[in-house]
């Protein structure tokens, strides 16, 4: 359990922004775990597994969530298009001289936060995408949306992240209106 | 060069990479023991099967139910020669006859209360109703947006 309950956690916690939440279902994942401990143990897999078992759980969680809450979450759903646009201060820096220089644990916290900022239908196929690295297709296959959807979504979620990246000084670029 | 999908996603790919796990609590490994040790704790005779219960238990629950079905059929008895005798009948008509009667005093009173108020109020009175649920509802809304939706 010690060498995963942090991915197990931080999938849980990336996913539904919500450490307490996540606790929960990282508990539930072990449980699960210890049910087929026999195959677990020996298995050189078992990371994967819990890796699988903790997003499915998760998923399920959110799915559940949205159910009960689908009209106060739908009210507010924001996917306006009308938000200022992001420049980078030039086009043809490389990625690694658009992020700021600073240190490993800030910015890990400060990517985790912003990510929390994120819309839930913005958050999860983001964190599925660039975290879990699942492709687009087994993504929409999860949410059980279409492709495109997909796909606009987690563009939306890059945009919205780099936003609030910026404006928080990790990202040297400026927000600007258009 | 703003917005362009393809940097977006390299630089977030750029930035994501290699960031390390978030810590799991350290109550997590403390809340899945205890819940382990729940689950295998054994459970108490009366929570497990009628085989698995002590030989008095099972004696005396044998002897309950056999009272039990014994006081059952009784009652059965007696309500069946109590329903064939007269007494039965007597008393039956008269509390269908309460009954009738106090249903129509009800009903008498209603019909007068709304003869009696204006149309208009009572209009008023459900359009009243109706703009205090709606109220209710949007403050619910406005509540859960603003103190629990987590943005």
């Amino acid at each position: 359990m010690h060498a995963y309950q942090d991915m197990v956690f931080s999938t849980a916690a990336r996913l539904t922004g919500n450490d307490a939440q996540a606790e929960d279902i990282a508990q539930d994942v072990f449980l699960k775990a210890y049910e087929n401990f026999d195959q677990l143990c020996s298995s050189p897999t078992a990371g994967g597994w819990l890796k699988t078992v903790a997003t499915r759980l998760t998923l399920n969680h959110l799915s559940r969530y949205r159910r009960r809450w689908r009209f106060f979450s739908e009210l507010h759903r924001d996917d306006s298009d009308d938000e200022p646009e992001l420049e980078f201060a030039a086009p043809d820096l490389t990625p690694d001289s658009i992020i700021a220089d600073i240190d490993a644990e800030q910015r890990q916290t400060l990517i985790e936060e912003s990510l929390r900022q994120l819309p839930e239908h913005q958050r999860v196929p983001l964190v599925l995408y660039h975290f879990e690295e699942m492709p687009y297709l087994d993504i929409a296959k999860q949410l059980q949306v279409s492709l495109p959807k997909v796909k606009t979504d987690i563009q939306r979620a890059r945009a919205a992240l780099a936003k609030i990246l910026a404006r928080r000084g990790l990202l040297l670029a400026s927000v600007v209106v258009n | 060069m703003s917005n362009d999908p393809e940097k977006l996603e390299s630089l977030l790919g750029e930035l994501v990479r290699g960031q390390p796990l978030r810590r799991a609590p350290a109550s997590l490994e403390a809340r899945v023991l205890a819940q382990l040790a729940l689950q295998q704790a054994p459970m108490p005779w009366w929570l497990r099967g009628f085989t698995h219960w002590p030989l008095a238990a099972r004696a005396a629950f044998l002897i309950a139910s056999y009272g039990f079905v014994r006081l059952a059929i009784a009652g059965v008895m007696s309500l069946v020669a109590f329903v064939g005798s007269r007494d039965f009948a007597g008393t039956a008509i008269s509390w269908v006859h309460v009954g009738t009667e106090t249903l129509s005093a009800v009903a008498s009173l209603g019909s007068i209360l709304v003869h009696t108020i204006p149309p208009a109020w009572l209009y008023g009175a459900a359009a009243f109703g109706f703009v205090l649920y709606a109220l209710l509802f949007g403050l619910g809304t406005v509540a859960y947006r603003t103190l629990y939706v987590q943005r």
